[in-house]
């Protein structure tokens, strides 16, 4: 894939999945920023709107394999990472071999994922950081590329285990899924309410177009004012004492100059501009700052501090 | 696997850049220079107005030209192009421009096309762009104006006053002269005598240790004279005798003369007695 193309690429993947999915295109913008830059993906929203279904579409559309946890409190590390059994050849001889879990796959999706225990949690942290899982005494590497998409519900939070903020930072966006418009529900109903048959998706983007589209994200130039005041955002989440308890890390920096590049080679530059790092300090940032109570009393949202910052 | 470095390319965007530099700052200066001659011809006019000689006109101008030069040319950057480029094709410019600038030692396939896109860009400049045209016109109208009020109020003599001239008489004026001062005000004495401070035997008796002795028969007061209590009646509601109030000249000195009178009747009355 060339420069050139990845407009044209981006624009058939965008076309692909409004097949499936009305509306709901940052959504879609934001999940495909993840895949460009590599990274994992967190996405908090009502039930019904979509979230499991963008991810499933997007895994379509994308020449990867797919494979979705639904996590439960009974939900066993062994459950996602796989495990050794005992099997017996039909001469009767009888080994161990280890049975692979479904993080073994490009694409991951852990639905509801605040709902596993820490224990689970943590093996699903590792892959992630890692990409590799250890079974006992071996480790075994993830296939190239890996991505894990998680969804969380923020109501029903009881029987709930909450992601440490340590581990949050693991996701490089963190989504927030808002309901449609007017326009675009009713065009959900007249897709889903009817006798309209879905229609079939066609694959987009091969494994090697990925590659390169991750290749060519990283190379997209930025120039040094705009680096200084990316790094200038994330330190002043750490000094402003009054109304973050916890600023963000020098892994915000880097996840924020990716998520500007991978935005504005989405939108057909080949250069970043200030909007790109606005509109992406949101969802790079929401799940890395801790608002004060002060914040919180006052009725300050993650939006709201992260609006002070600029 | 990415091509090749093409210097070519690379050089050619630098040349592109210093010369997009020059025409910004060529045509900054031109209207700089135009800013500075509206300013000396006012400052000539004013001159002319005031009969002064017409090379004083550069004791204002020459600090006001100094700055709009200096702040013109330092401006004469690429930030002047967002300023000027408002044409749909050059928009955001400025980004691209500064980020080429900063990235010119990388090399990889997104800067290579950035670099062609830039270049193409550069291309369809004009240096008619950077000219605000009606700015630049309305300076020229100025100017025409200034000198052909210059020329004309020359040509009829038409002065306002003149400067050497008011100076002058300012200084003959009573404004500026001497101030004469009444001598006979600032007369004094020098005070050669301690009466001030009082008796001096007075004070050196302070000094000295004091020995007393009452001598009961030289003295008119019997201590050993003791009488029985007697019952007086002090029904008057009158002060003692000992004690009297007087008005005292002193009160009389800051009173204004037409209370005085109204001052000292009090003062009487209230010394009667009640």
């Amino acid at each position: 894939m060339e420069v050139k193309d990845v407009k044209r690429t981006v624009d058939a993947l965008f076309n692909e999945m409004s097949k499936v999915i009305v509306g709901q295109q940052d959504m879609v913008q934001q999940l495909l920023t993840g895949l460009m830059t590599n990274s994992h993906v967190l996405m908090e929203g009502y039930p019904g709107l979509a979230k499991t279904l963008a991810i499933k579409t997007l895994a379509q559309v994308l020449d990867l394999s797919f494979s979705r946890i639904q996590n439960t409190p009974d939900l066993m590390p062994s459950d996602i990472t796989g495990t050794t059994i005992i099997e017996e050849s039909s001469s009767g001889r009888r080994s161990f071999k280890f049975r692979k879990g479904p993080v073994f796959a490009n694409i991951v999706l852990a639905d509801e994922i605040n709902r596993a225990t820490p224990k689970t949690q943590a093996a699903m942290l590792e892959a992630m950081q890692e990409r590799q899982v250890t079974v006992g005494n071996e480790t075994y590497e993830l296939d190239a590329p890996f991505f894990v998409l998680a969804t969380q519900n923020p109501i029903e939070q009881e029987g709930t285990y909450p992601l440490p903020e340590a581990q949050t930072d693991r996701f490089l966006l963190k989504v927030l899924v808002e309901y449609p418009t007017v326009e675009e529900e009713l065009g959900i109903v007249d897709m889903y309410g009817g006798d309209t048959r879905i229609p079939t998706l066609r694959k987009v983007l091969r494994k090697t177009d990925l590659a390169a589209l991750q290749r060519l994200t990283r190379q997209v130039p930025i120039k040094n004012d705009l680096q200084q005041y990316i790094v200038k955002i994330v330190n002043k989440s750490r000094n402003m004492k009054d109304l973050i308890e916890y600023g963000a890390s020098p892994r915000a920096s880097i996840g924020l100059t990716l998520a500007a590049k991978a935005r504005a080679l989405l939108q057909g530059r080949k250069y970043v501009s200030t909007e790109d790092i606005k509109e992406m300090a949101f969802p790079v940032l929401r799940h890395r700052i801790i608002p004060t109570f002060e914040a919180e009393r006052e009725g300050l949202s993650h939006d709201d501090l992260i609006k002070k910052l600029f | 696997m990415p091509k090749p470095v093409k210097p070519t390319l690379k050089r050619q965007v630098r040349r592109a850049l210093a010369e997009l530099k020059t025409a910004i700052s060529v045509v900054a200066l031109v209207r700089a220079v135009l800013t500075c001659s509206i300013i000396f011809l006012v400052s000539l006019l004013i001159m002319q107005l005031v009969s002064l000689k017409w090379y004083y006109a550069f004791v204002p101008a020459l600090p006001f030209m100094m700055v709009v030069i200096i702040k013109t040319l330092r401006r004469a950057t690429l930030d002047e192009i967002e300023s000027i480029l408002d044409q749909e094709q050059v928009s955001g410019f400025r980004h691209v421009l500064t980020t080429i600038h900063d990235t010119m030692r990388i090399d990889n396939e997104v800067v290579r096309e950035l670099h062609r896109e830039t270049l193409g860009q550069l291309r369809r400049i004009k240096n008619s762009y950077f000219i605000r045209f009606g700015n630049m016109a309305g300076k020229i109208v100025v100017v025409m104006v200034l000198s052909v009020l210059i020329v004309g109020l020359a040509a009829f003599d038409v002065r306002f006053l003149d400067f050497t001239q008011t100076v002058e008489e300012l200084k003959d004026s009573r404004f500026f002269g001497t101030y004469v001062l009444d001598d006979s005000l600032l007369q004094y004495e020098e005070n050669e005598s301690g009466d001030i401070y009082g008796n001096e035997s007075l004070a050196e008796l302070g000094l000295e240790e004091l020995a007393i002795t009452l001598s009961p028969v030289e003295s008119e007061i019997d201590i050993s004279d003791i009488q029985d209590a007697e019952r007086r009646s002090f029904a008057q509601e009158r002060a003692a005798r000992e004690i009297v109030a007087s008005n005292d000249a002193s009160y009389e000195e800051n009173i204004p003369k037409e209370y005085r009178k109204i001052v000292k009747f009090y003062f009487n009355e209230i010394t009667k007695g009640g």
